[in-house]
């Protein structure tokens, strides 16, 4: 996960949790919809390159899965929730410019199935003040 | 616009002058800023591995080189952003001006130069194509401020120069020109250590032993070496092609090495098949010299690293960084001694 924000303005929509790995958590019924924040996105570059998670496997919590590269980085995403993963965005393996584009939208991840839902998520708030002390 | 009013720079340039956000995989720091010149109908050349290539461009768009985009700006900018980031990060040491194969390159690459060092201060090399510049140009490079003048040469044999860069793409390009080329450099620029660099990429179909005997002529004239590992661009007419096996790869790097350091000649060296299997030198050596890592460090001129230019941050998270921007570290030493 990109330790550092450069970016001078929080995005975080208010419909949606997040973690301190920069992911966000939406819930939709029965699943949590998985995605990246515009602030790791940006920090991190354009993506080039992504690996998602295959129906059926298994996500923990603060857990690495997959992995995201840009021109000069690559990490891995860490999961905000625990749970088996019902659905892969294909489309952003296939372009993953849309990651850029729309990262809260178009951009998500994965649909999650979780038995419970996930503890210590931040709200909008909370996740921006966060933020903001890693761009310092 | 085209060249000299504005500029491409490479997108690690872009990222450490803010223009581009992102970051470095393992937090590399790029230590020159790298600038290609831009026109409205591109290179006249044909290289075949290259992504500025004629028959794929034809055009201003810089899609892909070196593996990334390549953003254009007025220079004006680009230097104001290079003062102010070597000012805040001591890693940016230098400037690297890259001519395109145009008959107007060596005039507007001179105006670059010029610009570029007084604007900046800071040191200034250029990646010439001996096609259009001629001795007088290289004289009028030095006169502007340049430290170093570097030839792309890329290939080591004729044959495979000629396939690649000449006839076999109907190419501007000449072999007999391009070695007159590094000898003009040479008397231009004097055989100081860091004054002419000569660009060579492996795996472009040579043989070790061949790549090792042009690294040492290029010594023998009074240039160094700067190594490159081939890596299939996209758009490129070599898309398709391998990266050199990484074994392969770090032999060179150590011969290279090995040679630059004035430890050994090339042909000290003993080849079977044409693959390097003695490098004419005591084991403990070779130990030392490999467990120093030095030999495996980007090479070119003071402060070039090209973080990540030959390799995915993929790759390079793998461990098959090819050219560390950075000292390698302990475990990437002992990876590296593993990759033998």
């Amino acid at each position: 996960m990109p330790a550092k924000s450069k970016v001078a303005r929080i995005e975080a929509p208010k419909d949606l949790l997040y973690d301190k790995n920069h992911m966000w958590v939406k819930k939709n019924g029965a699943l949590f919809i998985v995605g990246w924040t515009k602030t790791a996105v940006e920090n991190a570059g354009d993506v080039s390159y992504l690996v998602l998670p295959k129906k059926g496997e298994r996500l923990e919590a603060g857990k690495d899965f997959g992995s995201v590269e840009t021109g000069k980085w690559v990490g891995r995403f860490a999961s905000p929730v625990s749970g088996e993963v019902v659905e892969s965005n294909d489309k952003v393996v296939k372009d993953p410019s849309i990651v850029n584009e729309d990262p809260f939208g178009k951009g998500w991840l994965l649909k999650v199935r979780a038995k419970a839902a996930p503890k210590g998520l931040l709200d909008a708030s909370a996740y921006t003040k966060f933020a903001k002390t890693c761009d310092k | 616009m085209a060249s000299p009013q504005t500029v491409r720079i490479s997108l690690a340039a872009a990222m450490t002058l803010g223009f581009k956000k992102g970051k470095f995989y393992r937090d590399a720091k790029l230590g020159c800023i790298n600038i290609l010149m831009e026109y409205d109908k591109g290179c006249i050349a044909n290289c075949r591995y290259c992504g500025q290539a004629r028959d794929i461009t034809d055009q201003p768009i810089c899609k892909s080189l070196i593996r990334v985009s390549w953003p254009s700006y007025p220079l004006e900018k680009v230097i104001a952003a290079t003062k102010e980031a070597a000012k805040r990060d001591r890693s940016v040491q230098r400037v690297c001006v890259s001519a395109l194969t145009r008959k107007e390159a060596p005039k507007d690459l001179v105006e670059i130069v010029r610009k570029v060092q007084k604007g900046t201060g800071l040191k200034v090399s250029t990646l010439i194509t001996p096609t259009v510049f001629r001795k007088k140009d290289l004289e009028a490079i030095k006169k502007a401020g340049a430290q170093n003048i570097t030839v792309a040469v890329d290939c080591c044999t004729q044959d495979i120069f000629e396939k690649l860069r000449g006839k076999g793409t109907k190419g501007p390009h000449k072999w007999d020109r391009y070695l007159q080329g590094i000898k003009d450099a040479v008397e231009v620029m004097g055989k100081d250590r860091y004054s002419v660099g000569v660009h060579l990429i492996i795996g472009l179909g040579e043989t070790e032993e061949e790549a090792v005997n042009f690294i040492q002529k290029c010594y023998d004239i009074g240039a160094r070496v700067h190594l490159f590992s081939f890596y299939p661009e996209k758009g490129s007419l070599m898309k398709n092609g391998r990266q050199p096996p990484l074994d392969s790869y770090r032999r060179m790097q150590l011969a290279r090495h090995l040679i630059d350091a004035g430890l050994v000649t090339g042909d000290k060296m003993r080849f079977q098949a044409g693959k390097l299997v003695d490098f004419g030198l005591p084991e403990k050596t070779i130990e030392a010299q490999m467990k120093n890592g030095t030999a495996f460090i980007t090479s070119g001129c003071p402060g070039c690293n090209r973080p990540f230019a030959n390799e995915t941050p993929s790759q390079a998270r793998e461990g098959l960084l090819r050219n560390y921007p950075f000292p390698p570290n302990e475990e990437d030493i002992e990876r590296i001694e593993g990759q033998f």
